[in-house]
């Protein structure tokens, strides 16, 4: 091979580097929102979520650079941003104590009332962490995110069925963790 | 039938995920039973609260310091460049320093043998001529002396054959001893 046709390879390569980084700054653009979001609410911690979205997205990369069709991203990510929280919170690093969620803004014109509903949203926020891994990502991925449960199996790799014994489970302990935890406050 | 059947049900009629097939059964119930119904709106409410609570947006400063977090990953050279560079680099600083502290050369001296030509013969005496004769026949004078001896002290040039290790290469050294003999005698 002469050093023209070397030259040319070589060009050809940075040029398709610079293509893939294109391509993927341009699909992390449009998905960054969804996946830090389901990070946030999987993990309960802003920063864990950071990294976490930064570890999905690296993955992300490395799957384009191996040529794999993608053929529906964001089903992907979903499935990668469980996983990957699944593992932050196995390592430890994931587990929060309260949320710290952002204040939500109150626009009731009753303070007590105010003061009630940001408590219950709080209360609800709190209800998430007692629930198992898989009863977590079902929720939030069905009731938050918005997937059907057929999307939400397959981003979990469970049967539809199950996910919906999951949800199911998850929406009535939720429900009877917010009712005590405003009994105790009475 | 308890009411404690129908939980799983309900809780999934209250986010809509129910399957067609059991909507009607659902229905039937929840019209029939207060404390259900009651159960549902519950159910309905939370899930109300909980997608409210996570309705707050996302800082863009977030998005972009996890988005530049990532690129600077993505277009960072390949870690296994930095490995080559680096043993290159090793591989040139231990090159430079087995150049600089290695041993002086050791030159090999040709094998030379050396071949000293034979002593000259020694001097021979001739017998002085009978019935006395002069005073300076019988004792000859330093003259006479160094005429007597001329013919075997003159000196012969040295002459030192050097072989070596190359077959082709042979070395005479000849050393004329001429000169250092007239030194002897000026002295």
């Amino acid at each position: 091979m002469n050093s023209l046709a070397l030259i040319a390879a070589a060009t050809l390569t940075i040029d398709r580097k610079a293509e893939t980084a294109a391509r993927f700054e341009a699909l992390m653009r449009s998905h960054e929102r969804m996946v830090l979001a389901t990070a946030w609410r999987l993990l309960g911690n802003l920063e864990d979520a950071k990294d976490a979205s930064q570890e999905v997205f690296l993955r992300f990369y490395r799957r384009m650079g191996e040529r794999e069709e993608c053929t529906n991203p964001a089903g992907w990510l979903y499935r990668v941003t469980v996983n990957v929280c699944h593992d932050h919170r196995r390592r430890g690093r994931g587990e929060t104590q309260v949320e710290e969620f952002i204040e939500p803004v109150d626009t009731a014109p009753d303070p007590q009332r105010a003061l009630t509903d940001s408590e219950r949203q709080a209360a609800v926020r709190m209800s998430l962490r007692i629930l198992s891994e898989k009863e977590r990502a079902a929720v939030v991925l069905r009731d938050l995110e918005g997937l059907s449960t057929a999307e939400v199996a397959a981003a979990l790799g469970s049967a539809e069925a199950t996910v919906r014994s999951q949800i199911a489970k998850a929406r009535v302990k939720m429900k009877n963790f917010v009712e005590s935890y405003f009994r105790r406050r009475i | 039938m308890n009411c404690l059947d129908w939980e799983e049900r309900i809780a999934l009629e209250a986010g809509g995920d129910l399957p067609a097939t059991e909507v009607s059964a659902v229905e039937q119930h929840l019209a029939a039973c207060s404390e259900c119904r009651a159960f549902r709106d519950a159910l309905s409410g939370n899930l109300e609260l909980l997608r409210q609570a996570h309705q707050a947006p996302i800082a863009e400063a977030q998005l972009a310091a996890v988005r530049a977090r990532v690129m600077a990953e993505v277009t960072r050279p390949p870690r296994w460049r930095w490995v080559w560079l680096g043993g290159l680099a090793a591989a040139a600083v231990t090159a430079m320093l087995l150049v600089a502290l290695r041993p002086a050369r050791v030159v090999e001296l040709p094998h030379v043998a050396v071949c000293v030509p034979p002593a000259p013969a020694p001097p021979v005496l001739r017998p002085l001529p009978r019935g006395g004769g002069s005073v300076a026949a019988r004792f000859p004078s330093r003259d006479r002396k160094g005429a007597v001896l001329a013919s075997a002290s003159e000196p012969e040039p040295l002459v030192v054959k050097m072989i070596t290790t190359d077959p082709d290469v042979v070395i005479y050294w000849i050393a004329d001893r001429t000169a250092d003999r007239t030194g002897d005698t000026d002295r």
